[in-house]
């Protein structure tokens, strides 16, 4: 009896994945590996489009960022760190002037139009993250649109390393949010 | 041995002529009793991957407790130091020729998506080892009541200390010995921190330590 015919070893048990399958795993991981260190900020900034379910406002924040912030193909996909949504809303953002980014602190400057949607009171967060060294941090002290500056103390891993910082506000319930602003890849 | 599926009336389990049947951590196994013994000798190949098992095994046994800790989240099937095995295997051995090592400090005892201090630093000055790193928790991932573990390793007694389990804003701490006054001396030093409920962990840092005088 041929008993290759029942198993053969030189014949591979798993069957060999598509190319579109491949991409979808390769997309999910990338974004997997980015938004989860950003978890805790993404549960409270996302809240609205996750109808108030935590886990539900990450997974919306990670169909955004597959749908708007990768480019490239497979196998070489990229995560556009200046395209991704850390928060989103219809908060009206700032205008942001000047980024000062030194040994241990960062620094950012910014002006405001009123509308009658922004308040004075509207709480300004600053957050930077390293994709690489895994780490993120945001200011710890509270600063509000009226303010006009803030300003954030750099985590230690930070330090002379290349970070992303981006910058948004949320009133003070918490209940609105706004857009995240890109401020660029800093080094600290 | 393989995993097997529930049947009608559950796992099989026991003995039925050479199959056995069992249940470990949720896993039911199906193992079928030793044929013969091979005279054959162990392949090269198979001589090295037995010395690297035996080389990891034996380092992690004394810290079985600490693995458990560090993989907490992967040991609902397997024990810490079997995922500590898995995790590490790949990366935890200086081959030159036929003598195998540990790479020490590239060797991990924990995962999970806690932050690390940063800046960590540890320094021998007479019998004290002074251990300090960041405390400050920057308003994410990262929680003052978080607990530090750390490990220290005299490489050439081949022992292991236990140094405390101080908490993250604390920032240091000083861990007194005898053994630190003897020359020559290598130390290894690791630390990973665990959130008060345990459920989430960082990643493992390695200190490299510094000592003028060794």
């Amino acid at each position: 009896m041929d008993i290759a015919f029942f198993y053969d070893r030189g014949k591979p048990k798993k069957k060999e994945q598509s190319y579109g399958r491949l991409a979808v795993q390769q997309r999910m991981r990338l974004a997997m590996a980015f938004l989860h260190p950003l978890r805790p900020i993404i549960a409270e900034s996302w809240l609205n489009q996750g109808k108030g379910n935590r886990s539900k406002a990450f997974g919306q924040a990670l169909k955004a960022l597959m749908q708007e912030a990768m480019e490239g193909h497979y196998p070489d996909q990229r995560i556009a760190a200046e395209r991704v949504r850390i928060s989103t809303g219809l908060l009206p953002a700032v205008l942001v002037e000047e980024v000062m980014c030194g040994d241990r602190m960062l620094e950012v400057s910014f002006s405001d139009e009123p509308t009658p949607m922004a308040s004075g009171t509207d709480e300004v967060v600053l957050v930077v993250y390293s994709p690489e060294a895994g780490v993120a941090g945001r200011n710890t002290d509270a600063f509000l649109r009226k303010d006009g500056h803030i300003r954030l103390k750099l985590p230690a891993q930070l330090r002379s390393q290349r970070f992303h910082a981006y910058l948004f506000l949320h009133n003070t319930r918490k209940k609105q949010f706004s857009k995240s602003i890109y401020l660029g890849q800093l080094e600290g | 041995m393989g995993t097997i599926k529930d049947g009608i009336n559950g796992p099989f389990r026991g003995k039925t002529g050479n199959v056995v049947g069992s249940k470990w951590r949720k896993v039911n196994y199906i193992k079928g009793l030793p044929h013969f013994k091979s005279n054959r000798a162990a392949s090269a190949n198979q001589l090295l991957v037995r010395r690297k098992f035996a080389l990891l095994n034996r380092f992690f046994d004394p810290i079985s407790t600490v693995l458990e800790i560090g993989f907490k989240q992967f040991t609902s099937r397997a024990t810490g130091k079997n995922v500590a095995i898995r995790y590490n295997y790949d990366h935890a051995f200086l081959i030159d020729g036929s003598a195998i090592a540990l790479d020490l400090p590239a060797l991990q005892f924990s995962h999970g998506s806690l932050f690390t201090a940063g800046d960590e630093q540890a320094r021998v000055i007479g019998d004290n080892l002074y251990i300090t790193w960041d405390p400050e928790t920057y308003g994410m991932g990262r929680s003052m009541d978080d607990r530090a573990y750390i490990i220290l390793y005299e490489e050439i007694r081949e022992v292991f200390f236990t140094v405390g389990r101080p908490l993250r804003h604390e920032g240091a701490v000083q861990f007194m010995n005898p053994i630190l006054t003897l020359r020559p001396l290598k130390l290894h030093l690791w630390l990973f921190f665990a959130e008060r409920a345990g459920k989430q962990v960082s990643r493992t840092v390695y200190i490299p330590i510094a000592d003028p005088e060794s």
